[in-house]
């Protein structure tokens, strides 16, 4: 069956149509979560940062008028919730940042890996979760940040490039796997 | 092809390092969570729903080609309103110039009518049309008089 367009759930939504609104928040949660874990580096505060966002825009939805860009529009909402999330975090991260003695090679590649996203742009850093999110497809992609397949595609390579150098300097690369 | 071997092995990387699987939204559990958020949403409907009745006007109007074919709707309409008009003016001036017989035309009341919508002139043009419908040419007003006396 052919999805509803964004536009008419929109304009349901803003009529007051609970129903059509929480299947706008089921089309973008992943997205949402995705661009949240990309600031927030942590799942779950990622999924509460993403739910954030949809309480927000229930409540602001009257002051979108740009039906066709809705997603971008989510996202927008989501960056700003994550920042705040992340500003009221600081404080709390420095206790909890503390590294754990012992850990296992695993728990050492894949701090590798986060310390290497961690060093790339935030929309380069957001590009590589939303693509990893269950295989995001770049169309879904260019919904969510509003800029081509194309442009996507060369952002992607770019950020990937660099991981690949930041892990290899680390010591890392197809060798190690 | 380093790029690509760069890819394979990255992206195994990334995925063991991240949560990257799908995460699944649960719209009853959220509704929980924001009770006063859903509700203002809700609610917003309810109330704007007594202007609902414009509500199909607004969306039809938002379409550009229906603002198009509206205004076309309405210009053709003020068109035909107009042509009525025309035509009903004209349905109601007939019958006094060319129901009556030619006898009609040049009664006294009749030339007094005419004589009084458009003065002399009016009064030539009556006496005319009178004498074209007997099949006659034209007729002086000295004529009328005469034919009038007997």
């Amino acid at each position: 069956m052919a999805q509803e367009p964004d536009s008419e759930l929109v304009e349901a939504a803003a009529n007051g149509d609970g129903d059509s609104f929480t299947e706008l928040c089921r089309r973008y949660y992943p997205a949402m979560v995705a661009i949240a874990h990309s600031m927030l580096g942590d799942r779950h505060l990622a999924e509460d940062a993403a739910q954030q966002t949809f309480a927000t825009a229930a409540v602001k939805l009257r002051q979108f008028r740009q039906t066709g860009q809705f997603a971008g529009w989510l996202a927008v909402i989501c960056r700003n919730t994550a920042r705040d999330m992340l500003r009221s975090r600081k404080a709390i991260r420095s206790i909890e940042g503390r590294p754990a003695t012992g850990e296992s090679n695993e728990n050492a590649v894949c701090e590798s890996v986060r310390a290497a996203l961690n060093k790339l742009s935030a929309p380069a850093r957001e590009v590589v979760f939303l693509r990893f999110y269950d295989g995001m497809s770049y169309e879904q992609i260019s919904a969510v940040l509003g800029i081509s397949e194309q442009a996507i595609n060369g952002r992607l390579r770019r950020a990937k490039k660099k991981l690949a150098d930041y892990l290899r300097r680390d010591g890392y690369g197809e060798a190690r796997l | 092809m380093n790029e690509q071997k760069d890819e394979k092995w990255l992206d195994e990387l990334i995925s063991r390092s991240i949560d990257t699987s799908e995460p699944k939204f649960d719209a009853e559990q959220w509704k929980q969570k924001y009770p006063g958020e859903f509700q203002a949403l809700v609610e917003r409907g309810a109330r704007r729903s007594p202007a609902g009745r414009f509500g199909v006007l607004n969306i039809v109007m938002r379409s550009r080609i229906a603002q198009v074919a509206a205004a076309a709707v309405f210009i053709i309409g003020v068109g035909l309103f107009i042509a009525h008009l025309d035509q009903g003016g004209q349905q109601q001036s007939e019958p006094e110039q060319w129901t009556k017989s030619p006898a009609e035309m040049v009664t006294s009341a009749s030339l007094r009518m005419a004589y009084n919508r458009g003065g002399m002139e009016a009064l030539e043009e009556q006496c005319d049309r009178a004498a074209r419908m007997l099949g006659q040419g034209l007729l002086s007003m000295k004529d009328v008089v005469e034919e009038s006396n007997g």
